[in-house]
C-alpha cells in the first residue's frame, strides 16, 4: 500500500519533460506536421470546396497544373522575381555594412537609417511605392518627367515590384553584414595592409571569404522567403498586368479565394515547397564550394 | 592627420546622405500625410508640405475603421509574442534540463518546422480554421503565429549556457521543478525574454497574408490588411491613406529603433554556424 504514490511520483516525474514540451508540440502538430502531411496526402485527390476528398487520382492534379499556362508563368515569375531581389539586395547590404565599418561619430544615426526598412511590413510598403509609382501624379514621373508606366506595364511590372523587396530586405542584410564584418580580424586587415594590398584586394581576399558564411545564411533565408511572395503583388497588382507579376502563393490564394479550388491548390503548395528546397540545395552546394569557415 | 580627418568627415556626410536617400520613401510618406489635398495633387510634385496640416490624421481616424484595426493588431500581436514567449521558455526548459526518451527526436522536430515556409501550410491551416469556426476571431488569426521553433532554439542555447549545477544546487535546498523555473530561471533570463517578446511583436504586427484569409469582417480586420483596403486606385485620397501607413509603421519602427540591440540579437541567432 505505501508503494502507491511513491509510484505515482515517479511516473508523474518521468512524465513531467513532456508536460513542459506539450504546448509547443500540440501547436506544432497541429500547426504544421498535420497540415504537411495533409497538403501532400490532399494532392493526389480531387477536393471539392469544402475541403473533402472526392477521388484518387494519382499525379493527374500535379500534370494538369504544370499544363496550366497561368501556373508555370507564376513559377517563372517567382524565379524572376527570386534572382531579382536575392542578389542585389545582399550585395546592396553589403556594401552598406563596409561603409560603415569603421565606428564613427554619427554612426548610430546613419547604421539606424540604413537598417529601418527592415521593421517595414511588406503591405505598408507597398501602399507608400505605389504612390510613388502612380503614372500621372506619382513622385518618380513627376519630379523627373519620366513617362514610365511603373505597375501597368506588363514588363517592367515585375522589376518594380522586386525593386520594393530589394528596399525592405537591403536594411536586413546591411544588419546581418555589418557584423560579419566587424568580426574580421583587426591584424589580420593590417597585415595586408603592410603588405600594400590594395582596398580592392582587401575586399575580396579578405572582407568577401570572412563573412562568407553570414552571407550564405541570409542567401538561404532569403531564398526561402523570396520564393514564397505574394503579398507585394497581392495589394499592387492582383497579378497582372497580363499576369506577369502572378508568383506561386498568389496563384494559390487566387485557387482557395476565388473560386475553392483546393484540388489546384495543394499540389502547387507542394510544388511550391520542392522548389524552395531546390533552391536552398544549390544554395549549400555553393557552400561547399565558396563559403569559408574559420 | 588632417587629410584623415576631413576624409572621415566627408565618409559620414557620404554615409548621412545615403540614409536619408534609403529612408526618403517614409519620409516622403510622412510628407504627404501632412499635405492637404491641393498639395498631394500638385504638379510637379511637392516634396514637403507647403502647410503643414494634420486633416488627414482627423479624417484617417474619423472616417475609417483606423482605430479598431489598430487595436486588433496590438491584441493579436499582444497574445501571440506573450505565447511565443511562454511556450518557448518551456520547451526550452525542457529541452535544457531534463533527460528522456525522444528528446533527440523532438528536437530535430522542433528545428525541422524552420525548414516549412508558413505559406505552403496555409491552404491547410485555412481549412482547419474554418473547419473550427474560427474564421473572424482573434483566436484564428493568432493560431498559426503561437509558438516559434526559432525561439525554443534561442533560449535553449541561453539556458545551457546556465550550470546545470545551479539546478542541482536548488533541487538539494528543496527547490521543485516548478520554483526554480518561476524563481531562478525566468527573473535572470529577463534580457534574452524581452529579445523574443520584441522580436515576435514585429515580426506579427507586421504579417499581411494569414490574417488577410482568415478575416473577413471589416472589424476584425488588422492593420495591415485594413491599411490596403483605404486604397482606392484614384490619388486623390492619398493624403489620409498616407495617415493610416504613418500610423501602422510608428509601433514598429519605434520599437525597433528603441531596442534595436535587442532585436537584432534575437533574430542572430542561428545565423552563425557552430
Amino acid at each position: 500500500m505505501n508503494d502507491r504514490p511513491k509510484s505515482n511520483r515517479k511516473l508523474l516525474r518521468s512524465l513531467e519533460p513532456y508536460l513542459w514540451l506539450a504546448p509547443a508540440m500540440i501547436l506544432f502538430a497541429v500547426f504544421t506536421f498535420y497540415p504537411f502531411l495533409e497538403t501532400i496526402y490532399k494532392s493526389f485527390f480531387i477536393v471539392d470546396a469544402l475541403g473533402n476528398l472526392k477521388r484518387f487520382v494519382w499525379f493527374q492534379n500535379y500534370t494538369y497544373i504544370l499544363s496550366d499556362k497561368v501556373f508555370v508563368k507564376a513559377i517563372g515569375n517567382t524565379l524572376w522575381y527570386t534572382i531579382l531581389t536575392v542578389p542585389i539586395s545582399k550585395v546592396f547590404g553589403m556594401l552598406l555594412a563596409l561603409f560603415a565599418n569603421k565606428r564613427r561619430r554619427t554612426s548610430v544615426f546613419y547604421e539606424a537609417g540604413f537598417a529601418v526598412p527592415m521593421a517595414m511590413a511588406s503591405s505598408v510598403t507597398a501602399m507608400i511605392f505605389q504612390l510613388l509609382y502612380v503614372p500621372s501624379l506619382g513622385f518618380l514621373n513627376g519630379f523627373f518627367g519620366w513617362k514610365v508606366q511603373w505597375l501597368n506595364n506588363p514588363k517592367i511590372a515585375m522589376i518594380s515590384i522586386a525593386v520594393i523587396q530589394i528596399w525592405l530586405s537591403t536594411g536586413y542584410a546591411f544588419i546581418f553584414m555589418l557584423s560579419a564584418v566587424r568580426s574580421v580580424p583587426q591584424d589580420v586587415i593590417e597585415s595586408a595592409r603592410l603588405d600594400g594590398a590594395s582596398e580592392f584586394r582587401q575586399l575580396t581576399k579578405i572582407f568577401v571569404p570572412l563573412t562568407s558564411p553570414t552571407m550564405f545564411y541570409l542567401i538561404i533565408t532569403d531564398l526561402a522567403f523570396s520564393m514564397m511572395m505574394m503579398s507585394l503583388v497581392n495589394v499592387l497588382t492582383d497579378g497582372g498586368p497580363q499576369n506577369s507579376t502572378i508568383t506561386i502563393m498568389q496563384y494559390i490564394y487566387k485557387q482557395i479565394s476565388a473560386t475553392g479550388n483546393y484540388t489546384n491548390a495543394n499540389p502547387a503548395a507542394i510544388i511550391a515547397f520542392i522548389l524552395t528546397l531546390a533552391a536552398s540545395m544549390l544554395g549549400f552546394l555553393w557552400e561547399k564550394k565558396g563559403v569559408h569557415y574559420q | 592627420m588632417k587629410a584623415k580627418k576631413l576624409w572621415d568627415v566627408f565618409v559620414q556626410l557620404f554615409c548621412i546622405g545615403l540614409a536619408l536617400v534609403i529612408l526618403f520613401p517614409i519620409l516622403y510618406a510622412l510628407s504627404v500625410s501632412l499635405m492637404d489635398q491641393r498639395a498631394v495633387l500638385a504638379k510637379p510634385p511637392n516634396l514637403l508640405p507647403p502647410k503643414v496640416t494634420f486633416e488627414n490624421y482627423r479624417i484617417a481616424f474619423t472616417r475609417t475603421t483606423l482605430w479598431r484595426y489598430m487595436l486588433n493588431s496590438f491584441i493579436v500581436a499582444l497574445l501571440c509574442s506573450m505565447s511565443r514567449m511562454v511556450i518557448a521558455t518551456m520547451a526550452a526548459f525542457a529541452f535544457s534540463f531534463f533527460e528522456f526518451k525522444g528528446k533527440r527526436l523532438l528536437f530535430a522536430l522542433t528545428l525541422s518546422t524552420i525548414m516549412v515556409p508558413p505559406d505552403v501550410l496555409i491552404v491547410s491551416n485555412f481549412t482547419t480554421i474554418s473547419r473550427l469556426g474560427l474564421i473572424n476571431t482573434y483566436l484564428g488569426v493568432c493560431s498559426i503565429f503561437l509558438v516559434s521553433a526559432t525561439n525554443i532554439f534561442l533560449l535553449r542555447q541561453h539556458f545551457l549556457s546556465f550550470a546545470k549545477s545551479l539546478k542541482e544546487a536548488a533541487y538539494v535546498d528543496g527547490c521543485r521543478n516548478i520554483r526554480f523555473f518561476t524563481a531562478i530561471l525566468l527573473p535572470t533570463s529577463k534580457p534574452i525574454l524581452t529579445t523574443v517578446f520584441l522580436s515576435s511583436f514585429v515580426s506579427v504586427w507586421n504579417q499581411y497574408v494569414w490574417p488577410m484569409l482568415v478575416t473577413n469582417k471589416n472589424e476584425l480586420r488588422t492593420i495591415q490588411v485594413g491599411i490596403t483596403m483605404l486604397k482606392d486606385r484614384e490619388s486623390s485620397i492619398f493624403g489620409p491613406v498616407m495617415a493610416g501607413v504613418i500610423m501602422a509603421l510608428i509601433p514598429t519602427v519605434l520599437l525597433f529603433l528603441v531596442f534595436q540591440r535587442r532585436i537584432v540579437a534575437g533574430m542572430m541567432t542561428g545565423a552563425v554556424k557552430e
